[in-house]
């Protein structure tokens, strides 16, 4: 039998419709997916003995205990602490995924040199051993030319024992500055301690006895302080009878939560200050002895005359009975008034600040329970080498070297703010991050420092607390060989330039003098990290002992003690009445107004896996979108989904316009979040998006910016 | 001649069908010899009266250990029961030297599917037939077969290639998941399963 082409067609045909019919393709095409998830080269989870280890977060100041569960030592969950007696349980989302930082696709895997300034300036591969030797030689300089120029730390998260390591190596350096980082200090209690002698007393919130909070913005219950101390304050409210009112000119979560939302017009809020202080004041409601123990009190009572709710109310956009309700509400119990710094947002201007914190003054809040309560600091065997500057008060174009902590404060500030602090064409800026975040893109040099979970670090009270607190976050994973321990890395340097040896050269070392100090106070309990069981410091046999029970997730709180004595109060502290404004000043038509999520205001910060929250459900803001209220939107002829030129005296960009009817009318809600699909390596990283565009003033802030917006 | 194309293409088909339905499945497994035989039956049958979570036990914690540690063989098994060559293998091998038997799990699924045995079997209550058949009453374990693409046991799949079988317990693919959350009305969602 001849077989013909077609012949041959015909049989493949048939063999083709018969295959069909088989499981042949079905079961390849099944097979080899599972079999694509099986190749050797993707990681897959670890197998072998599954055991639990406590720790606490390092991610941000609030430190939240947690218990990791481990496979074959590899950390696989993460979860809160029910138990615990400071951080309750609750964990950010954040913190939920904390253990896949180290894997983030923006790792730095070796120390980089950035050549050239600007965006045009690339990635440089660089040793460490170049890096410490260029920083040597800069130090060195700086050294023999004299006044030329000044060598600065800034930390972004003051108070710890590294903080202190960070003094010792600059107290060696010609004019060291130890600068504190803008969002790593509660602004509120920063502006009471100008207001206030708080002596070495450290002033925290007590927000479990108080009954009422008037909260100019801060985000309290949304990932605010220590947000497992928030979250059980928001679920006992209406036992303990406690009144949150929340001003702000957008309804946020906090403001939805709030017992009364005061939508005050951005950039009003010390007008706001001003009329309820003036309501208090009329009507008598101040502290009983204010005239008596708060210096310029008549004064200040005079110019505050001018403020009544009637006169400010419309340029609040508040009604003067919601003024008149709010000073009645804080004025008859005990109180706390306070403004939070914004995560990406930062404080007000320093005279909104006065007025707020101000407030607190007026009604006898400081010092008082359910107010403003001292506390002593944590114990310290040495005093702090050098005073801690804020960032705002460093004199421009002074800094010739400029290293900046690897620690997050969960806050971000504009790099326009760092930039001018620089010597002009000569600044140099080390950044130690373990990530190529937007921080970096001001660096010269950037050193990889670990990442959370992988070595040591200190867990001490966040800005707010009522006690001074202790602990570790215990490592969870090995630290990559290339990453580099900061303190290590300062006594590189040391060496390097000839300055003399720092006292600990690892981080664990100054941990440990910490624990030492402790020890030495013998003040203080240790927590279980999983029960209610605590140990007296006192009755612990040896510092070995103490330390142990660190390492095992232990919780040092200190005992209540004597509370420091408040030796003078003023409403205004520096300020003088003429920095009062007129009382019915009118804002621009557009304020640009940054908001941010703390843990995640740059892509470094946010896990693949809560990029879910910002790009799938949008339960958060995504960077590079700005969030208007429809009416504001179609008066300038723009819609939904529209992009949008915004141009301030800073500059201009294009964002997407997001119509948000819970914002309030003419506001330029500008999120600065995440951009989780920009996670190129190889290149100098862009500022955070918006922040760019805000005016920074004087005095350090950027709260407001007037701007424009157009169709782009 | 006047059907031939005919006959071609129906004799391609017919070895279509021949090679998909017969030689395919002898070629995609590859079968594997456990490390020793063991009776499921004599363990769980009126003489012993074992049940199912006497061996395979949950964790204090809750987790489920699936196949018992040689530990708790030896629980029983410290010195020989009988004279049977399995027997004598499983004390001198495995029990003396405390080493694990390298058992080839039938139901072994993959990294990213997460099954809680403590909520399916506590909460839900199902019965470990109910997924894995009448396992207990075995006098001798199945042939272990490996597919050579997926590296998975045949049982995932089910005996059967079709992927069809009158057993409800054939088969542990996530559509028998999805079939038995639904006929019970269970809502769910992807992150329930693959964390």
């Amino acid at each position: 039998m001849n077989m013909t082409r077609r012949d041959l067609l015909t049989l493949a045909g048939g063999s083709l419709l018969g295959a069909l019919f088989t499981p042949v393709p079905w079961k390849l095409l099944d097979d080899s997916s599972i079999w694509t998830q099986n190749w050797a080269l993707i990681p897959g989870l670890p197998r072998g003995p599954e055991t639990c280890t406590f720790t606490a977060c390092p991610l941000c100041p609030g430190g939240c205990a947690l218990k990791a569960r481990r496979v074959n030592g590899y950390p696989v969950s993460l979860a809160g602490l029910p138990d615990h007696p400071v951080s309750f349980g609750s964990l950010c989302p954040a913190g939920i995924a904390g253990h896949h930082l180290a894997a983030h696709p923006l790792r730095l895997r070796q120390p980089h040199v950035f050549s050239g300034k600007g965006p045009e300036g690339k990635l440089v591969p660089a040793s460490i051993e170049h890096t410490v030797s260029d920083i040597a030689r800069i130090v060195r300089e700086i050294q023999k030319s004299g006044s030329r120029g000044t060598i600065a730390v800034l930390d972004h998260r003051p108070g710890r024992a590294m903080s202190r390591c960070y003094q010792d190596f600059l107290v060696k350096c010609p004019d060291g500055v130890y600068i504190v980082a803008p969002g790593s200090e509660d602004a509120t209690l920063k502006t009471l301690r100008s207001l206030c002698g708080f002596g070495k007393g450290v002033p925290g919130y007590d927000f479990e006895h108080t009954r009422a909070i008037l909260s100019f913005g801060a985000p309290l219950i949304d990932g605010w302080g220590t947000p497992g101390r928030m979250t059980t304050l928001l679920q006992t409210r209406k036992q303990s009878g406690m009144k949150l009112i929340q001003a702000e000119g957008v309804q946020t979560r906090t403001a939805l939560q709030a017992d009364t939302w005061l939508p005050v017009r951005p950039g009003t809020e010390a007008l706001l200050a001003l009329g309820i202080a003036n309501t208090i004041l009329r009507e008598g409601l101040q502290h009983q002895k204010a005239d008596r123990t708060i210096a310029g009190f008549t004064a200040y009572k005079d110019a505050v005359a001018r403020f009544h709710p009637d006169a400010v109310a419309e340029a609040c956009g508040l009604s003067s009975n919601a003024i008149v309700q709010t000073a009645r509400t804080i004025a008859s119990t005990p109180s706390i008034i306070l403004s939070g710094s914004n995560p990406a947002g930062g404080p007000f201007n320093a005279a909104t600040e006065v007025f707020i914190a101000g407030l607190n003054v007026l009604l006898g809040n400081i010092g008082r329970e359910g107010g403003i309560q001292l506390h002593r600091d944590i114990p310290s065997s040495t005093e702090s080498p050098l005073t801690a500057k804020a960032l705002a008060d460093v004199p421009d174009h002074s800094l010739r070297l400029l290293i900046v902590d690897a620690a997050e404060s969960g806050c971000t500030y504009p790099a326009t703010l760092l930039k001018r602090k620089l010597m002009q064409n000569g600044g140099t800026v080390v950044m130690m991050s373990p990530y190529l975040s937007p921080r970096t893109a001001l660096a010269d040099y950037v050193v990889p420092g670990p990442a959370a979970y992988e070595c040591l670090e200190e867990i001490s009270a966040p800005p707010g607390a009522q006690r001074s607190t202790f602990a570790l976050s215990i490592p969870l994973m090995r630290r990559r060989e290339v990453s580099v321990d900061p303190a290590a890395f300062l006594a590189r340097i040391s060496e390097a330039a000839g300055l003399p040896q720092a006292k600990a050269a690892t981080t664990e070392s100054c941990l440990r003098r910490r624990a030492h100090d402790i020890w030495l106070s013998r003040r203080g309990i240790l927590a279980g990290p999983a029960t209610k069981a605590s140990t007296s410091v006192r009755t612990l046999s040896n510092e070995e002992e103490l330390w142990k029970g660190f390492l095992e997730g232990g919780y040092w709180i200190d005992d209540p003690g004597e509370a420091e004595r408040v030796s003078c109060q003023s409403l205004l502290g520096t300020l003088s009445l003429e920095h009062i404004p007129a009382p019915a000043a009118s804002g621009p038509s557009l304020q640009l107004v940054p908001f941010g999520w703390r843990n995640a205001t740059t892509t470094a910060t946010v896990v693949p896996v809560m990029s879910k929250l910002f790009q799938e459900s949008h339960l958060r803001h995504l960077g590079g979108r700005v969030h208007i209220n429809p009416a504001t939107l179609a008066a300038s002829g723009l819609a939904d989904g529209m992009p949008v030129t915004v141009t301030t005296t800073a500059g201009s960009m294009t964002a997407l316009a997001v119509a948000d009817p819970t914002v309030l009318p003419g506001i330029i809600h500008a999120a600065v979040g995440p951009s989780p699909n920009n996670t190129a390596s190889n290149e100098r990283p862009e500022p955070e998006g918006l922040l760019q565009l805000c005016t920074v003033r004087d005095d350090g802030s950027w709260r407001t910016t007037e701007a424009t917006i157009a169709k782009a | 001649m006047r059907f031939k194309r005919t006959i071609l293409f129906l004799s391609g088909v017919l070895a279509s069908l021949a090679i998909g339905w017969f030689a395919f499945p002898a070629v995609l497994y590859r079968t594997e010899p456990q490390p020793m035989q063991f009776n499921h039956a004599i363990h769980t049958g009126e003489q012993n009266g074992m049940t199912c979570d006497m061996c395979h036990e949950f964790a204090a914690n809750g987790t489920f250990r699936g196949i018992p540690a040689i530990a708790k063989c030896a629980e029983c098994h410290s010195s020989a029961i009988g004279s049977s060559e399995t027997e004598k293998l499983l004390v001198d091998q495995y029990v003396t030297s405390g080493r694990e038997i390298p058992w080839k799990v039938y139901s072994r699924q993959p990294d990213n599917a997460f099954f809680p045995h403590a909520v399916h079997v506590n909460r839900a209550e199902l019965k470990c037939e109910e997924c894995h058949g009448p396992h207990g009453a075995s006098m001798s374990l199945p042939v272990y077969q490996v597919n050579r693409i997926s590296g998975y046991s045949r049982d995932i799949w089910g005996r059967n290639i079709s992927g069809f079988s009158p057993q409800p317990w054939e088969g542990l693919k996530m559509d028998r998941c999805v079939r038995c959350h639904a006929e019970r009305r269970r809502d769910d969602s992807c992150l329930d399963c693959h964390k």
